[in-house]
């Protein structure tokens, strides 16, 4: 059995002692500062990006996948207990898991998304390790017109899932391609946007852009408040759910976690999604839906199945194809490109140590993630009530000291300085800020492909649409994009957008 | 009272993103456009600027028809602070060291705070220095100067 191997040569890597030692630090850092209010993962990875810069790629993927997962679930920690959820995939969660915490059940919804999460992240690490060979072996006979129409399916679904205004989006991916085309163009070797300065001319550094726009902006937006509230938080004080709690718990995670591994993979999907159906599709079978966003278990143990599952599942297209599905699979990718890995379908024939390390880590952060945590929930609990005015200093200081770490150079800090003022003013225009680092990040990559493919078929911009492959791409960005604008699909759209908010 | 649309979000993402097409459009021509087949390097961003400047319009026309409400509060106070506290910081690390930089940083971002304290602010100031110094110079050996000698 050839994926059996695969996956032992995996555990090789993966279960190391210095690999475990990344995991470990990576899951527990991840969910110390998850926890925080208001840090998502997007800000979270950003902020801890630097600090995998000396370690080997493996060990560093490995670490940041660890973040990933920490940070998710810290992001529910603090959902379940404040009702103030760091990011989207977690809004759901605090719908019933706060309300489980302000009836004294505090302790059973934390043990009930831990263990959904662990059961998604299980079984969800054997679908990436099943299905990521088979598409890499599809795209492996992708040329650069079949490249090009599927990075335009990437983005049309990044568009589509971002939050308010389609147009905004649009325009958000498109100031990010101009920023990815910043430095000295491949082909031609021409500098372009680099007004004279040297350090422009490799580019813009994509960690100032993701520190900028995700940690400084945010800064800028809550330094200011003036209620400094101290979240009332809840006393935990039984920990293991009840066998009722077990009893409908555990079909709601299989559910989340099949739902989650799917709409994972799809372009544009990701956790905030997976979260959301699952949770519309536990009130859908339950046959007492009026216990919904009144404490029902299914309604944490499906959404952080869900959101897990799809976390994990998310890594296929971005490591298979190359296509960041999200933010945060930008944010991956950006790593990988640091330690001068491509994504794409060489990764698994090339780097196979890389491929299956990261996959069965996977598996070895989930596991770790519910044995930490549950003993660690005083920690993260303190931790929660840091107030703001201590918090925010530390984050300037950590990120500063790491833009710097990337070049050895202050110019980073600058750029970032500059990013995170213009995130503060996307965020007052209602701009979402992910669509940018995805165009940002896929910029280069479209714009060599599409010149690629005209090069090939000398010119002839129909090479697009007479390639079948590429054609099939095409008419599916068309499609998705139809969806949202025909008016029943749009306005299903917009109720999704704001029960979610 | 009707909002105009240049106090709203929408009508300022749009001007922004019509404004900013229109200087990357321009700025691309700089560069050659080469034909079809060899692109130039002007080529791509020209194409992302004119697309920019018309999802730009497109943004800024929906803003004026409807009802939007005016977009909350710049905060000046916040962004200029937080903003000037890392770049202040930016310029003093290599030049002034660590133990400039580091207070510098959280000195000035605590101007942006309205509760701050300033006895807090200086034990939070030196508690992240030190920590700082432990964390990346002793244990992560960056090779950033502690002091400007």
């Amino acid at each position: 059995m050839d994926l059996f191997t695969n996956l032992l040569a995996g555990f090789a890597t993966s279960l190391q002692p210095a690999n475990l030692l990344y995991c470990l630090v990576g899951v527990i850092v991840g969910t110390a500062i998850g926890v925080l209010p208001g840090l998502g993962p997007l800000a979270t990875i950003s902020m801890l990006l630097p600090l995998t810069y000396a370690l080997d790629p493996v060990s560093a993927l490995i670490m940041l996948a660890g973040i990933y997962y920490g940070a998710q679930y810290g992001g529910s920690t603090t959902a379940i207990l404040v009702n103030l959820p760091g990011e989207a995939s977690s809004v759901v969660t605090a719908i019933d898991g706060h309300k489980m915490a302000n009836a004294g059940r505090a302790g059973a919804a934390l043990a009930i998304a831990a263990l959904a999460s662990v059961f998604a992240g299980t079984v969800s690490t054997f679908f990436v390790a099943g299905f990521s060979p088979v598409l890499a072996n599809v795209a492996l006979s992708f040329g650069p017109a079949e490249y090009f129409s599927l990075m335009v399916v990437g983005l049309v679904a990044a568009v589509i899932l971002a939050h308010g205004s389609l147009l905004k989006a649009v325009g958000m991916v498109l100031v990010g391609l101009v920023l990815g085309s910043v430095g000295i163009d491949n082909n031609s070797g021409a500098y372009r946007f680099t007004f004279g300065s040297l350090e422009l001319s490799t580019g813009i550094e994509f960690v100032s852009v993701a520190m900028g726009l995700f940690a400084f902006a945010d800064i800028i937006a809550h330094v200011g408040e003036k209620t400094s509230n101290t979240p009332v938080l809840h006393r935990i004080t039984r920990l293991w759910p009840s066998r009722e709690d077990f009893r409908d718990a555990t079909p709601a995670a299989a559910r989340g976690t099949l739902l989650g591994s799917v709409l994972g993979i799809l372009p544009g999907g990701g956790a905030a999604l997976a979260s959301f159906s699952a949770y519309t599709l536990e009130k859908k079978v339950s046959r007492h839906p009026e216990r919904f966003g009144n404490g029902a278990v299914e309604g944490v143990a499906g959404p952080e199945a869900a959101n897990n599952a799809a976390a994990q599942t998310s890594f296929i297209p971005m490591l298979t194809l190359g296509i960041p599905s999200n933010g945060t699979m930008a944010l991956m990718m950006g790593a990988m490109m640091i330690h001068n890995i491509a994504p794409g379908p060489q990764v698994i024939t090339q780097q196979p140590v890389l491929f299956w390390g990261l996959i069965t880590s996977m598996f070895v952060g989930n596991v770790m993630l519910v044995l930490l945590n549950l003993p660690l929930v005083g920690i993260w609990v303190k931790l929660i009530s840091v107030p703001y005015r201590y918090l925010y200093p530390a984050i300037l200081v950590f990120c500063v000291i790491g833009l710097y770490s990337i070049q050895n150079q202050t110019f980073e800090i600058m750029t970032a300085a500059v990013f995170g003022f213009v995130g503060y003013l996307f965020m007052r225009m209602k701009c979402e800020p992910a669509p940018l680092l995805l165009g940002f990040i896929l910029g280069p990559m479209l714009e060599s492909n599409l010149k690629r493919a005209l090069l090939l078929a000398k010119g002839d911009a129909t090479t697009f649409v007479t390639r079948p492959v590429s054609v099939v791409l095409l008419l599916v960005a068309a499609l998705l994009l139809a969806t949202v604008i025909l008016p029943q699909f749009r306005k299903k759209r917009e109720e999704v957008f704001t029960e979610e908010a | 009272m009707r909002t105009r649309f240049y106090a709203t979000a929408d009508g300022q993402a749009g001007l922004f993103f019509a404004l900013f097409g229109l200087f990357v459009a321009w700025q691309s021509l700089r560069y050659p456009l080469g034909r079809g087949a060899q692109m130039g390097p002007g080529m791509f961003p020209l194409a992302l600027g004119v697309l920019l400047v018309v999802v730009g319009l497109l943004v800024t026309a929906k803003a004026m028809r409807a009802g939007h409400p005016a977009a909350p509060p710049f905060e000046w106070r916040s962004a200029i602070v937080v903003t000037a506290a890392i770049l202040v910081a930016g310029a003093l690390l290599l030049t002034a060291g660590l133990f400039v930089a580091i207070p510098a940083l959280v000195l000035i971002s605590a101007l942006a705070a309205r509760n701050s304290r300033l006895p807090a602010v200086l034990v939070s100031a030196a508690a992240l220095t030190v920590m700082a110094w432990l964390l990346f110079i002793v244990g992560l050996d960056l090779r950033i100067p502690t002091f400007w000698m």
